[in-house]
């Protein structure tokens, strides 16, 4: 082959190379990407395994009736390794990429807050599944994160109402975990407490990771009181009701949501039974599109749904319907028209995205018996 | 709330000083802290929770070939993040079992999930002692663990295997000029330092449930041990253990129960500065 020859096919492929990459790739142009952070190691790696598994049973249903815009949704996740600084650097990776029309973040209100910069300057929709009132005030204050969640002010509130006004418990012993939420929870809790007449003997934090509370415990022991309110996660809470329990304990416990969770069920067995817990989601739910949607997953993962599974639910659903809403996949677009779903139903419950924060419109006081949370209360937000 | 406090103090001190323990036959073997120690608690639980739930074993059968599969998973932790960086600096070897760390950790999320799991404990319920509730599983791990102790002194001290493990610990050098198999000898020690912090990780899950990440604070708390207790004495590794399961107990109650764990850190930095040796000196001369 002489020189001439050579020049003129390398000049070819060098043309047909230049011409192949000016055609955009299939994939990018025919799926909607959404991003989604959550813990997939690290000690919350339980809340992603949930969150995976409800994120392909909902990416079949949404891509088998059509997809969204006539197109297939494809959720792209990340791993925060349960961290705040994870958080950062999972949501970070998702915006960079122009493709991802919007972000789901994951259940840890601290993780929420810490992202929260960095929402307003991606200039992206973020849902985030965390409750705490901190988050909340985040949210409203932004333009680009949404709290698709009953706030703890009013889940917390309603709950202590409940123990003071149905049940006669009058005074309290609150154990905490120090981590964000939870300590916001217990904060919550006694103002609760006291907005209802009733009365805080004693507040006991502990540091997350605690595995023995037998120092906690004790010291609640001493104290009189008619009740015990436990803010923590589903691991720690799961031990301290077994420990309390073994230790004689017998009075009343009001927990956070933890304590209406199926991992938390599962671990604490019978101790848990008779306690009561506030929480946004049942695998038994008295919302008929939460119903259908908890027995499917059970079927398909033998599993029960616990909450992070529903929350990845709705978000997505809510999520799509503002795509549609839009028309677009343009991320302004797309944000404005999250800020006209007023009245949007999902499995857990309503919600109004108008708000920014606190958008879920109901939560649930149950009690767990004979292993299954059972709700005794559902309750709207004003 | 005093009794309560105390038993609950020892159970979990004897866990954290046979961790200690595991981790100071491997520093006398080979010089070198284990930071992987903490995982092998959690890999043993996982071993338990498999042959206990999954096969349907009795407790104590399951804690048994617990025991036995720690100990393989003892001996490929040594010839993998060990044996072929013996020579190299210690820096490496440390890097080595931080490294094997993690791929333990990650490895039981993938095998088994990364929901806690539970399993059965070696007796179920309570019993009243001079008034306070305590639960049988801490009777049981004291118990177990006391048996752990005799039955790994009479090993060292009175056995051929453990005058063999105890001479490679003294000299590898000297040793291999005795004959002695140096690679079987440390083999069996990460292999007993394994058994025995496996046994506590099948002890513990029942109570503070298993995840992977289970061993890392249990891990920390044991290195605290050995320092109070001094490196390289393996009574001091026991002693060091109950004080930090008592000061986390006693402290939480008594001090704060939000700083309940840095107070055995504080303890820790005390122990430092005013006796850096430890409770025991180091009863091995350092070679010449």
């Amino acid at each position: 082959m002489n020189k001439k020859m050579a020049g003129m096919i390398l000049s070819m492929l060098m043309v047909t190379g230049t011409v192949m990459g000016a055609v955009p790739t299939s994939a990018a142009g025919d799926t909607i990407k959404i991003g989604l952070t959550v813990p997939l190691s690290g000690d919350r790696a339980s809340e992603g395994s949930y969150a995976t598994n409800a994120l392909e049973l909902v990416v079949e249903e949404i891509n088998s009736a059509g997809g969204v815009l006539g197109k297939d949704i494809e959720v792209v996740v990340q791993d925060t390794t349960g961290t705040d600084v994870g958080a950062t650097n999972a949501y970070l990776k998702l915006a960079a990429d122009d493709d991802i029309v919007a972000i789901i973040g994951s259940d840890n209100s601290n993780d929420n807050i810490a992202i929260a910069a960095s929402a307003e300057a991606s200039q992206i929709l973020t849902t985030t599944q965390g409750s705490s009132p901190t988050l909340q005030e985040t949210c409203e204050a932004g333009e680009w994160l949404f709290q698709l969640r009953a706030c703890d002010s009013t889940l917390c509130a309603a709950l202590m109402d409940y123990a003071v006004n149905e049940m006669g418990s009058k005074s309290f012993t609150i154990i905490h975990d120090t981590e964000t939420a939870s300590a916001d929870q217990a904060r919550l809790f006694q103002e609760g407490i006291e907005a209802n007449g009733g009365t805080v003997d004693e507040v006991i934090p502990f540091t997350n990771g605690t595995k023995d509370f037998t120092a906690q415990l004790s010291q609640a022991m001493q104290s009189d009181s008619d009740a015990l309110v436990v803010a923590c996660l589903q691991t720690e809470a799961a031990i301290l009701i077994q420990q309390a329990k073994a230790l004689g304990i017998e009075k009343p416990i009001y927990g956070s949501n933890a304590f209406g969770d199926p991992v938390t069920v599962d671990l604490a067995g019978e101790s848990i039974n008779d306690a009561y817990s506030i929480t946004a989601w049942v695998p038994d739910s008295p919302n008929e599109m939460g119903a259908e949607f908890s027995k499917k997953y059970e079927e398909t993962y033998d599993e029960a749904c616990a909450k992070a599974a529903a929350q990845i639910r709705d978000h997505i659903y809510v999520i799509c319907e503002a795509i549609e809403t839009a028309g677009s996949t343009d991320r302004t677009e797309v944000r404005d028209a999250m800020l006209t779903l007023t009245n949007y139903e999902g499995a857990i419950t309503t919600y109004d995205c108008s708000l920014k924060g606190n958008c879920g419109k109901g939560g649930l006081i149950v009690q767990v018996k004979d292993l299954i949370p059972t709700v005794v209360e559902e309750i709207t937000t004003k | 709330m005093f009794i309560q406090l105390l038993i609950s103090g020892i159970a979990v001190g004897v866990i954290y000083g046979l961790i200690a323990m595991g981790m100071v036959l491997i520093f006398r073997t080979v010089g070198i802290m284990n930071f992987a120690q903490g995982d092998f608690l959690m890999f043993g639980g996982y071993f338990a929770y498999t042959f206990n739930q999954m096969f349907g074993l009795n407790i104590v059968i399951s804690l048994i070939l617990a025991a036995l599969c720690m100990g393989v998973i003892g001996v490929i932790f040594m010839r993998t993040s060990y044996w072929a960086l013996r020579k190299a600096q210690a820096k490496a070897i440390i890097v080595s079992a931080m490294g094997a760390s993690i791929v333990l950790r990650e490895g039981a999320r993938h095998i088994w999930g990364a929901i806690p799991l539970t399993l059965d404990r070696v007796k179920e319920g309570s019993v009243v002692l001079a008034g306070a509730t305590i639960q049988w599983q801490y009777v049981a791990i004291i118990g177990i663990a006391l048996l752990m102790m005799l039955l790994v002194y009479f090993l060292l001290e009175k056995t051929f295997i453990g005058n063999i493990m105890q001479a490679t610990a003294q000299d590898q050098y000297m040793s291999s000029l005795v004959g002695i198999p140096v690679v079987v000898s440390i083999g069996l020690t990460f292999a007993l330092s394994a058994v025995i912090t496996g046994i506590c990780g099948g002890l513990l899950a029942p109570i503070f449930f298993l995840n992977n990440t289970m061993g890392t604070m249990a891990g920390s708390k044991a290195f605290a041990a050995i320092v109070i207790g001094g490196f390289g004495s393996v009574p001091g590794a026991i002693i060091g253990g109950l004080i930090v399961g008592l000061v986390e107990q006693f402290g939480g109650a008594y001090i704060s129960s939000t700083y309940q764990l840095a107070l055995i850190y504080i303890v820790l930095i005390v122990f430092l500065m005013f006796r850096p040796k430890g409770l025991f000196q180091e009863k091995i001369q350092e070679k010449a």
